[in-house]
């Protein structure tokens, strides 16, 4: 991920989707339990069975849904391409083909296919329009309002500080275009340094704003909220699936 | 040095969220409010500042700051290290939710450990002390890390204690280039504005 990506993700507003009658904090709850069942799952039978809530989500929204969630995949998988690369060198087991484990290859398949399936689960309820709907989730899940306050003040801030350290890192990378690496280093750090202390004076300058207005109190004003009957319906309705899909895993049935 | 979705179990997936809310829980209460803009803001900083590409040889790297998060915010690490990766998972797409409490605990536990036993002596000492410290404490940060992911991995599967130890081994270069880059770090900070290495006001 590189500091364009997050301008981007930022820029990017989600567009409107099939899921957006749920809750923000429903969805944000059956995301968590969904990617923990999942996280579980080990035998084939028991990942069959966790795969089509995922994938109905993925395609809900129809080919451009997909497509979306397709686009974050690839970046997923890209990174964790080399732990499931180890995973068969590494794993103890039967060894195919001279170096790789029989069990290792299987354990890597299935990492990578849970890997998708919570991803996607992730993508799709979890991944939020933006800061005002994660101030009201955090609001309905009854978050303490110091947190609420530090992920809208951090949120804020990233985007703040991103210009200032694109034009800081072109500075630096037209200062010294072949340096030693120890003085690549140290301007690395200076660089850094010089953004924590802007960043230092711009915080100071805040709290006194914040105190000007009458401190944290009223900063975030996510709403507790009440869940109407679908929320809690297609709640239990999940719930009643995850624990089959346990079933599956842990009995066989 | 994050763990992915997939690799760890429930068991282990529930005493991550445990540890990391007692952790972060602790953090904030530990923190005055007016401390919170400033967590927000280093917080910030060093999520955008880890995300720039250090070339080293011929390939390049992401630097993880645990130690200089861990020297300049104190108990406010954790928090800090939880919102840059909730924020991360939730608003721009990258990173898990079911393990976000194990990959907090690894990083925010590493960023604490190195407050408690490098910020006195980054702090207080002569030039030449700190230096070598705050290499010892970049260096510490990211192998301190690095081991409680591979604990999280071992601890979730045994057979997976292997692939751990090749985890751990392959973060050997960049705990070094991490304790040059701390190092240089701090004696910027020293020269420019030394009231930065003061962490967070505590209750």
């Amino acid at each position: 991920m590189m500091i364009k990506d997050v301008i981007a993700a930022a820029d990017h507003h989600n567009k409107p989707s099939k899921l957006d009658v749920w809750d923000p904090g429903c969805r944000v709850a059956a995301s968590l339990l969904t990617a923990l069942v999942i996280s579980q799952l080990r035998s084939p039978l028991g990942l069959l069975a966790g795969s089509p809530f995922p994938l109905l989500l993925m395609f809900m929204d129809g080919r451009e849904g997909a497509y979306s969630s397709m686009k974050v995949l690839a970046r997923v998988n890209k990174v964790s391409l080399m732990a499931c690369f180890l995973l068969p060198l590494t794993y103890p087991g039967e060894r195919v083909f001279y170096f790789f484990s029989a069990q290792g290859i299987y354990m890597a398949a299935a990492v990578t296919w849970k890997l998708n399936l919570i991803s996607i689960v992730i993508i799709r309820l979890a991944t939020l329009r933006g800061m005002k709907e994660i101030n009201e989730t955090f609001g309905r899940l009854r978050v303490p309002v110091k947190m609420r306050v530090l992920l809208l003040l951090t949120a804020r801030y990233i985007l703040m500080l991103s210009d200032r350290m694109i034009v800081m890192l072109r500075a630096v990378r037209q200062r010294s275009l072949n340096p030693g690496f120890p003085l690549y280093l140290r301007a690395m750090a200076c660089m850094t340094g010089t953004t924590l202390i802007h960043s230092m004076d711009r915080a100071e300058i805040s709290v006194k704003a914040i105190q000007c207005r009458g401190g944290m109190k009223g900063f975030s004003s996510g709403e507790t909220g009440r869940l109407t009957w679908f929320d809690s319906v297609s709640l239990a309705a999940l719930v009643l699936y995850l624990v089959s899909v346990l079933a599956i895993e842990f009995l066989g049935i | 040095m994050h763990i992915s979705e997939g690799f760890l179990s429930v068991p282990v997936l529930s005493a991550g969220w445990l540890l990391a809310a007692g952790e972060v829980a602790y953090g904030l209460k530990k923190t005055e409010p007016e401390g919170i803009v400033r967590v927000a803001m280093i917080s910030s900083a060093f999520f955008l500042a880890s995300l720039i590409n250090i070339r080293v040889g011929p390939g390049a790297t992401h630097l993880s700051l645990i130690a200089p998060m861990g020297l300049l915010l104190g108990w406010g690490a954790p928090p800090a290290v939880f919102a840059a990766l909730f924020l991360q998972a939730v608003l721009f797409q990258f990173g898990g939710l079911a393990v976000l409490g194990a990959n907090t605990v690894s990083m925010g536990g590493a960023a604490l450990c190195v407050y408690i036993l490098f910020g006195k002596i980054v702090r207080d000492n002569n030039r030449g002390i700190q230096t070598i410290a705050a290499f010892a404490a970049g260096a510490f940060g990211v192998m301190m890390g690095v081991g409680m992911t591979g604990l999280w991995l071992v601890l979730s599967d045994r057979s997976l204690f292997p692939a751990a130890w090749l985890l751990v081994a392959s973060h050997l270069p960049l705990a070094v280039i991490e304790g040059i880059f701390t190092a240089f770090l701090v004696i910027f900070l020293k020269r420019t504005f030394p009231d930065v290495l003061e962490p967070v006001r505590l209750k």
